[in-house]
């Protein structure tokens, strides 16, 4: 978990999500996947899009964009999901980026226009060459959708 | 788990020992208990196993250094060495001091790995006291038997040790003089019989050790029966020596003790005795096999039990399951979940495969054979790993001994503890979470239940109460049944303190019955108040154990009779991981139900809906058998309004995640592409359900509308993640063969949605039991009958209990011999007739797809009866008219819905058939 301790260095995967870029810790990822079939849970939030089967293994997929208060998206052949690394979910997004290298240090503070529904999920934002990134926090993203119950599998 | 803040950090090893110890933990209370039972008859297996027990705690303790477990966990076992030596007869008081030191224990056993530690010098008091109380009886009997080691006795045997397996170097050809008598001492007080080699070198020198205090470790521990230490100094032996040790030591543990290695140590085997010959069993080179050579005290299976094997039959071990632990293996539950979901992906692929292999390749022999032996492997794997994760109840209800001793001594009660059922399994998730309520409610009934003595004997009850535990499994569910024979709960007690709380309306009391009043403990906010322990019967966080219980998707009933007692009824499903379910259809998604809540399927004619639909206020009810079932649409239930289109294709996404939307805002559908609408319209408008599933939950019935079924399947539970967890309709989802991730409905929580009134278990059951009683009464008159076709418009009928099975033929199948029908059935030649052989009837229309044959009950031969069509099932009191026009195999005729039925006499009819059948082979 701690390999980013040795350097100052933190490595992010980017993605689209809308029009806005965003980035989220690799470490905090255990794979990206091409879209695949989701099955739709009925009465479930509003963020869960549905499950899939992930080489047999069932998986929670979000909608990322629905926790951060996005307008609602479509998603096409460029949709990807990105897995969490210690729980069974995933999250959709439009197209996947980047991963850039950076320092932990760097970051930028949150305007403060910026609507706090897209602020409880932001580990930190980044003016990044041109563009404007938002860090997310994995932990804050899983701890507000899950209801408070780790599961073992979190423990490596 | 990384420390960074210095103290140990836990390693592999030390989290091996922890877990041991907790083990440990875990088999000395039942023993504990079942010494204060036993009083002073108490057996030496018992001691012995709880001694060891603490001996291994006190090792590990040691082992991790963890000062203060190994510290009391010494105490401990000086009181039990005591008792063992008969020394303290055990009583309530001993065991109250031991039981309190034991759960220091636990609570240490709790600290390890942190920096935490706690004050147990009271508990190490008490137990010291238990010692000094005793001591002047041990000064009186004089200090052990510090038998000096070479006792001359006149009675010599002489035996060779011999090593059936030959890898114990150490013993080979070495022959040991012992005294006969001491040796059978050791053996019929159940010690074991070790030969031993100590090494100069390495045992001893390396350690800094002498030969001497070798030998007081060994009798610390046990006796010396035999010892050529002499010998070894005076030959100038440079090697080592030799002993022979009784003690109640298992192997590992003696290894410990001694740091001697396990291979030079060797378990003499019991059955010497009876022919003066030894045997040394090849137990210690078995040990050191496997790489495991660092951690002699992992326990090998099987190999230590011999000694325990004559006496398997002594109740106290098999109701304490104490020595079960010498036969199981510790693994690490996400190792067999992991397991699990492998197997479970196996029986997925598996049940591809088969598929395939039908389809495609029937006839090459070999290669069916071969899928015969996958699956007959795979259906065995899948078993025992499904057994692997089932725990026995006793597990969880064994620990309720102890709790009722403690709770009923505190309130100086009496109170037995019953328990039925305990080999009862269930799935281990299932029992953790049951530990909870459980506790709560045996509390309740010592609590609030139980009487105390005095108060029962004015009632005329017995001094001692009893708390009885049954458990059962019914119809893929778990019963468990916890009942007291108490004060009982005073529904008008609960009825004024739930008013006092503002629970109920003044205007609602009246319309309460008892048992409803008695229900009002389960609303949240009852057992708040603090005076609520006052009340006679329970009713302390009842709401608590009713939603654990929900949680579990169970059902929990309680019923009390006032002055006599309470019952709780707990129904908890099995949840078995692999589970038979039905796969249906309705809208374009697919749902699993678990097979075993579903009573029958029905299907509804189109067209003729509406003969068995009623509608009541908007509320829809099948008609079945004289009988008014609700039905509920899953469609509606689950929301799904609008079409989903089937997922997987590209364009699909963006339609896919409008639907979804769509559904949940539950909005009227846009209007998307024409070709879509018109579907949308057609599944919104002449929306008609095709198959009515009926479920059981309890003893009640209801109906679930879906428009297709598919097949049985056995499908892989998969617990739901914690986002989606709550919703209740849901068990679970699982994988169907074709890769699809599909939701597993979930029958008690669909009821609840949908708010389904059912009486309570105990009302169905009355109900039930009401018109089974009635249809006793009336019998003769009510009768089940199967109706079918034989030529096109003429129905016949026979009784259903005279039918054994229905099987669809296909006309084509049927060869005609000698003028009769033949069908193959089993491999078997089926004769078949027609009724117009016997009655006068239009002839059967054999040119249809598919015809019938009806296989009779009571007739000696294969025989089935041909039917074009079946119609229906009723069931029906009417009487039968009989006029001269009648055949006489027929009993009368009937009129159902508008068909005039001619029911069929089925034991002339048998009859008719076996002249016949007899006749025919005459003929022949």
């Amino acid at each position: 978990m701690d390999l980013s301790n040795t350097t100052n260095m933190s490595r992010y995967v980017t993605f689209k999500l809308a029009d806005n870029m965003a980035g989220i810790n690799i470490l905090d990822i255990r794979e990206i996947v091409p879209y695949i079939k989701i099955t739709p849970v009925a009465k479930s939030p509003e963020f869960v899009l549905g499950l899939i089967n992930l080489r047999g293994q069932i998986l929670v997929v979000f909608d990322i964009g629905v926790l951060l208060g996005l307008e609602k998206r479509t998603f096409n052949k460029d949709s990807h999901i990105i897995l969490f690394k210690h729980k069974d979910v995933g999250f959709i997004v439009d197209r996947i980026g980047d991963v850039i290298t950076m320092d932990k240090e760097v970051s930028d503070d949150i305007p403060a226009n910026i609507d706090s529904g897209i602020k409880e999920y932001m580990e930190k934002i980044i003016n990044f060459s041109g563009d404007i990134l938002v860090i997310l926090d994995a932990g804050k993203i899983l701890s507000k959708t899950l209801s408070g119950q780790p599961s073992a599998q979190g423990e490596l | 788990m990384s420390d960074d803040s210095g103290h140990v950090s836990l390693d592999a090893m030390s989290s091996e020992f922890i877990a041991e110890i907790k083990d440990d933990l875990a088999s000395l209370e039942p023993d504990l208990l079942a010494m204060e039972e036993k009083g002073a008859d108490v057996d030496d297996d018992l001691i012995n196993h709880a001694f060891r027990s603490i001996h291994s705690i006190k090792g590990g303790a040691g082992f991790i250094d963890f000062k203060v477990l190994s510290d009391l966990s010494h105490v401990m076992e000086n009181v039990l060495m005591q008792v063992r030596e008969k020394k303290l007869v055990i009583n309530s008081s001993i065991v109250d001091a031991l039981l309190s030191g034991f759960d220091k224990m636990k609570l240490m056993a709790d600290l390890i790995g942190t920096d935490k530690t706690c004050d147990y010098e009271k508990e190490k008091a008490a137990l010291e006291q238990v010692l000094l109380d005793k001591d002047t009886d041990i000064k009186k009997t004089g200090t052990k038997k510090k038998a000096p080691v070479a006792e001359p006795s006149e009675e010599k045997i002489e035996y060779e040790p011999v090593n059936p397996v030959g890898e114990s170097l150490y013993f080979k050809g070495q022959t040991f003089l012992l005294d006969k008598k001491r040796l059978e001492n050791a053996l019929d007080s159940q010690k074991f019989i070790y030969a031993v080699f100590i090494r100069f070198k390495t045992d001893l020198d390396l350690r800094k050790k002498n030969a001497d205090a070798m030998i007081d470790d060994i009798k610390s521990i046990g006796d010396i029966l035999y010892s050529s230490l002499t010998d070894a100094q005076q030959t100038q032996e440079k090697d080592g020596f030799y002993c022979v040790i009784s003690t109640i030591l298992d192997l590992p543990l003696l290894s410990q003790v001694l740091e001697i290695h396990v291979s030079q140590m060797t378990l003499v085997d019991k059955q010497f005795t009876d022919c003066e010959t030894i045997l040394l069993k090849g137990a210690a080179s078995k040990l050191v096999s496997g790489g495991r050579q660092l951690l002699p005290r992992a326990k090998e299976p099987t190999t230590f039990i011999a000694p325990y094997e004559s006496s398997e039959n002594s109740p106290v071990q098999s109701a304490t399951g104490a020595f079960q632990t010498a036969q199981t293996l510790r693994i690490n539950v996400d190792l067999i979940s992991k397991l699990m979901n492998r197997a479970g992906e196996l029986v997925l692929s598996r049940n591809q495969l088969r598929s395939f292999m039908e389809s495609t390749v029937k006839d090459n022999t070999r290669a069916v054979h071969m899928m015969q032996s996958l699956d007959m492997v795979t259906t065995d794997i899948q078993e025992a790993i499904m057994r692997m994760r089932m725990q026995p109840v006793i597990d969880l209800l064994g620990k309720y001994k102890r709790v009722v001793r403690d709770i009923a001594r505190r309130m100086s009660k009496k109170v037995d503890f019953v328990l039925e059922g305990a080999d009862v399994e269930v799935d281990r998730n299932v029992l953790e979470k049951l530990a909870n309520p459980v506790t709560h409610l045996i509390r309740n009934c010592i609590d609030h239940g139980i009487e105390t003595p005095k108060e029962r004997l004015r009632m005329g009850k017995l001094e001692t109460g009893t708390i009885r535990i049954k458990a059962f499994h019914q119809g893929g569910h778990v019963h468990i049944i916890i009942s007291d024979d108490g004060a009982g709960i005073d529904p008008q007690l609960v009825l004024s303190k739930a008013f006092e709380n503002g629970l109920i309306a003044e205007d609602q009391i009246d319309k309460l019955t008892d048992k409803q009043k008695v229900d009002l403990i389960f609303l949240p906010g009852f057992s708040t108040s603090q005076e609520i322990t006052d009340i006679s019967g329970r009713g302390v966080g009842m709401d608590v154990v009713k939603t654990n219980i929900s949680r579990l998707r169970g059902v929990i009933e309680i019923d009390s009779v006032q002055g006599q007692g309470t019952t709780v009824h707990l129904i908890i499903p099995l949840t078995l991981a692999i589970v038979p379910s039905l796969i249906v259809r309705t809208g374009e998604s697919k749902f699993a139900i678990p097979q075993a809540n579903i009573k029958e399927a029905i299907y509804l004619e189109p067209g003729k809906i509406h003969e068995q639909v009623g509608n009541v206020a908007g509320y829809e009810v099948l008609r079945l058998r004289e009988q008014l079932i609700p039905i509920l649409r899953l469609r509606n239930i689950l929301g799904l309004k609008t079409y989903v289109q089937p997922p997987g294709k590209e364009e699909s996404l963006e339609e896919k995640r409008k639907a979804i939307a769509d559904r949940r805002q539950a909005s009227p559908p846009e209007q998307q592409t024409d070709q879509r609408s018109q579907k949308n319209d057609r599944r919104e408008n002449v929306w008609d359900p095709t198959y009515v599933i009926l479920l059981k939950l309890g003893a009640n019935v209801f109906g679930l509308c879906v428009d297709e079924i598919y097949d049985i399947e056995e499908v892989v539970v998969e617990p739901l993640n914690e986002c989606i967890r709550h919703l209740k309709c849901f068990a679970g989802a699982t994988i169907l063969g074709d890769g699809d991730v599909i939701m597993i409905l979930d029958v008690p929580g669909i009821a609840s949605v949908a708010d389904l009134k059912f009486d309570s278990i105990k009302q169905a059951r009355l109900k039930q039991d009401q018109k089974e009683l009635k249809k006793a009464e009336k019998k003769g008159e009510v009768k089940d009958l199967i109706i079918f076709c034989n030529a096109d418009k003429e129905y016949f009928a026979l009784e259903l209990k005279s039918v054994s099975r229905l099987e669809p033929i296909r006309p084509g199948d049927i060869h005609f011999t000698d003028k009769l029908k033949y069908v193959e059935y089993n491999r078997q030649a089926v004769l078949l007739f027609s009724l117009e052989e016997f009655v006068p009837a239009v002839p059967c229309d054999l040119s249809a797809d598919q015809v019938f044959a009806i296989f009779p009950k009571n007739i000696s031969s294969k025989v089935g009866v041909l039917a074009s069509r079946i119609i229906d099932t009723i069931q029906t009191d009417e009487d039968l008219s009989k006029d001269a026009a009648c055949s006489e195999l027929v009993l009368g005729k009937l009129f159902v819905k508008d068909m005039m039925v001619q029911v069929l006499d089925q034991k002339k009819l048998a009859k008719a058939i076996e002249q016949k059948t007899v006749a025919k082979k005459e003929r022949r």
